[in-house]
């Protein structure tokens, strides 16, 4: 990866844009993880009275 | 809040924050909070491979800068609850390891966190654990 160490704010975040604009896929094994465990959330955050 | 880096907000499509993480080398990180069920949503920290175009959580970056990481992904959750009041945000470690790490960061802040918002950790063993956030509602 080009490195851009000491860059200042403003080119960091032309260089995200730039990364954001090319829409890269996400590829997360936490997420699988988490959407097995909806109906366990769902009911937790209902247990606590959080669902409001 | 203390020092975290500069983030970049993408809140049009999907809840994105945008990072650059100034360790031992620049790596691109986005904190993405997913919709999950009702309104929850899935707190994602994630790589950015350039050579795949992709961003995945399976990167073990080393950076050297994981404290700043942390108060990044905490202004992260501070902005998107502020924004959305009553949403919970839903996170686990991908070791036990990032477990106790998050744990020692809750615990070591704890009066600052308690403040506003209320904090659950459900652990089911050492490496299964799920943290739950919500910003506390002021009358």
């Amino acid at each position: 990866m080009k490195k851009f160490i000491h860059l200042s704010e403003e080119t960091g975040f032309n260089k995200l844009e730039e990364v954001i604009h090319l829409s890269p896929k996400v590829n997360s094994i936490k997420a699988d993880k988490m959407m097995k465990l909806k109906d366990e959330v769902e009911a937790n955050i209902k247990k606590w009275g959080w669902a409001q | 809040m203390e020092h975290h880096y500069p983030v970049l907000y993408q809140g049009e499509i999907k809840h994105q924050y945008w990072f650059v993480s100034a360790g031992k080398k620049n790596i691109i990180k986005c904190v993405e909070f997913q919709p999950l069920v009702g309104p929850s949503f899935n707190l994602c920290l994630l790589d950015y491979m350039p050579e795949k175009n992709e961003l995945s959580d399976q990167a073990i970056s080393n950076n050297g800068d994981v404290k700043m990481v942390l108060w990044t992904v905490a202004y992260c959750v501070e902005h998107f609850l502020n924004q959305n009041a009553n949403r919970i945000i839903i996170f686990s470690g991908n070791s036990e390891g990032r477990n106790k790490l998050y744990m020692r960061y809750i615990h070591r802040y704890r009066s600052k966190i308690f403040l506003h918002y209320s904090v659950r950790i459900e652990v089911k063993s050492e490496v299964d654990v799920v943290f739950y956030i919500q910003k506390k509602l002021t009358l």
